[in-house]
């Protein structure tokens, strides 16, 4: 059942990618709907399965690289729907969808079926402290990606700018202008939740494995290094934009040790 | 019962022959009156703007179309004292191909910047003077009415008016995005001209408020800017405006280059990565190469906006097969589904319906 969820899930988010690759490809913006649409059912269907999986373990379900690839997956449609939706941008669905497919695409492949856990596995004693610290520090992983998503997009446009192409995605994508100020805050808003997330690592009953803060602590020093740069240095749109496509592969590097 | 399109269009007569017929706003009802009480013809409507005026109008039952077409080429002939080469501008189309002309018009179709918008509010303004005349009836109303829902299910459903097709368009399209909303963007304007003029004019008419002009000339420099709302600076003080526009526009007659790296590069850190749009429209350019290499900061020159306006209107081309699907769609269904419903009119009769909420919508 939970596992059929999750292909529900990612099917959905890729009919996301298909339809609106197709209506970008038409140059129109009726098929939008569609795509939110795909993603919403897409998102319902990943809460179900964290639900349940939950259920299943008795607490937040973050106890493989398999559940935590899913729970990054949904912060990043979680911030999309709660955070994304205010910046207004359109092709931010566009571009969000195909990163929620590959990170739902390598937990699936990561999938094995004794990984699944029994009930008897998961009932052990939840330290909450515990899921609030590894559930804050993932979902700033979804602002992280949602401004890795908005670097591609200015990156892209700022090129079709510079030489002059109004192609397919010049008329669709956002102006860069609003795009600079989505990366700005979606990059503040990470490394807050992020900061938050790390300190809440010392309310906790048994401090985390040193492995474990060490990777989370390069990510929030990264970002905290691009966050520095860009306030001491002012940035313009193409580095700051940069960074934080490139930053980016902290949070990816640092699953492999989470 | 038929309709008849009779007129002229940019594509068949010149300014000089456009200029002879022509109706005003205050002539129309007049004109209506003296075409509906023609012989054979039934309802009428003038469309009348700078690059076109078409007669339509629907013969009654008994009249032929030819016949209703020659009284009209008559009355324009005596109306505007036309000589009879002058009419060889005039084409006609009748039945279907009225109403495809005239769906394919109000789509902008027709029109000399294809795609443009404006003309479906002078069609609109055609069928409200002829209504208010009482030259309309059930068949005008409903070809009409029927265009003005060809018209945005055209535009709504192709691209046909996506794509800047003049330099100002382009201008303004790259402004809208890098910047968005161009209601907060300053303009300064370096040197006065012609060009310059109007392609802030067209960044005005899309919000930009504050223009600063600065010219060599400092008196062309405050006509302009109190020709188009701005602020007049000295041409030694812009480099100190640079801290807080957003776009500048330069068309100096300068045989060297007036904007350079090393001009902007103190302003920019200033800027705290705000983007800086410049617009070259003067030959020699007035802004050095390696400008657009500077971080946000975006160059276009003449030639470039000039590229982009042909490429924005061969887009709109390829469009037009799409487009005339959608008409022919229409007209196909105005055929078969909405005038078999209505009765043929008769020739001196109140072609008015009372009972028809479209006579007298």
């Amino acid at each position: 059942m939970e596992f059929g969820l999750l292909i529900a899930s990612t099917i959905t988010f890729v009919l996301a990618c298909v339809t609106s690759w197709k209506a970008l490809r038409k140059q129109r913006r009726a098929s939008a709907w569609f795509r939110i649409g795909f993603m919403a059912v897409g998102f319902a269907l990943q809460c179900a399965f964290l639900y349940l999986r939950g259920q299943t373990l008795g607490k937040c379900p973050l106890t493989s690289g398999f559940e935590i690839l899913i729970f990054v997956s949904w912060s990043i449609a979680l911030i999309y729907f709660l955070v994304g939706g205010g910046f207004r941008l359109s092709l931010l669905g566009f571009f969000t969808a195909p990163l929620i497919v590959i990170f739902q695409g390598v937990a699936l492949l990561l999938f094995h079926p004794a990984n699944v856990p029994s009930v008897d596995a998961g009932l052990g004693h939840a330290d909450y402290w515990v899921e609030f610290h590894a559930a804050l520090a993932l979902i700033s992983y979804g602002a992280f990606a949602l401004a890795f998503v908005a670097g591609v997009m200015f990156l892209i446009q700022d090129r079709n700018l510079r030489a002059g192409r109004t192609g397919m995605f010049f008329h669709q994508l956002p102006p860069i202008h609003y795009l600079i100020q989505a990366i700005g805050r979606l990059l503040w808003l990470g490394f807050l939740l992020l900061t938050v997330g790390i300190l809440t690592a010392f309310k906790m009953e048994r401090f985390p494995e040193s492995y474990k803060l060490i990777a989370i602590s390069v990510v929030w020093l990264a970002y905290g290094v691009v966050i520095a740069v860009r306030v001491v240095r002012s940035l313009g749109g193409r580095r700051l934009a940069t960074l934080a496509v490139g930053a980016f592969v902290f949070p990816i590097l640092s699953c492999l040790f989470l | 019962m038929s309709f008849v399109c009779f007129g002229y269009n940019h594509e068949t007569a010149s300014v000089a022959s456009r200029e002879k017929v022509a109706f005003t706003e205050a002539r129309l009802p007049d004109a209506l009156a003296q075409l509906q009480a023609l012989d054979g013809v039934a309802e009428a409507a003038i469309l009348s703007t700078c690059n076109r005026m078409e007669l339509y109008l629907v013969a009654a039952e008994e009249s032929s179309t030819g016949h209703v077409i020659d009284r009209a080429g008559q009355w324009l002939q005596d109306h505007f004292e036309l000589k009879q080469e002058d009419l060889e501008a005039f084409y006609h189309r009748e039945a279907e191909d009225t109403a495809r002309h005239l769906f394919a018009v109000a789509s902008g179709l027709n029109s000399m910047v294809l795609g443009e918008t404006e003309i479906f509010g002078q069609v609109k303004k055609a069928y409200a003077a002829a209504q208010q005349s009482g030259t309309t009836g059930k068949f005008l109303n409903r070809l009409f009415q029927r265009c003005f829902t060809v018209g945005k299910h055209v535009r709504t459903h192709t691209n046909i008016t996506r794509g800047a097709t003049s330099v100002g368009a382009v201008g303004v399209e790259m402004a809208e995005k890098i910047f968005g909303d161009l209601a907060k963007c300053q303009i300064l304007l370096i040197g006065a001209g012609e060009i310059s003029r109007r392609t802030a004019q067209s960044l005005q008419s899309r919000g930009a408020s504050a223009v600063i002009v600065s010219n060599r000339s400092h008196d062309k420099a405050v006509e302009l800017a109190e020709e188009i709302g701005g602020r007049a600076i000295r041409f030694d003080e812009w480099d100190q405006e640079l801290v807080k526009v957003d776009i500048i526009i330069s068309s100096t007659a300068a045989p060297h280059h007036v904007v350079t790296s090393h001009t902007l590069t103190p302003s920019l850190r200033r800027r705290r990565g705000r983007p800086l749009f410049l617009i070259d429209l003067s030959l020699p350019r007035d802004i050095a190469p390696e400008v657009k290499n500077l971080e946000s900061v975006y160059v276009h020159d003449l030639d470039a906006l000039q590229r982009l306006a042909e490429a924005g209107k061969e887009r709109r081309r390829e469009q037009l097969e799409a487009c005339y699907a959608v008409v022919d769609q229409h007209v196909s269904e105005f055929y078969t589904k909405v005038l078999p419903q209505t009765r043929p009119p008769q020739v001196g009769a109140d072609s008015g319906d009372m009972n028809d909420p479209l006579t007298n919508a």
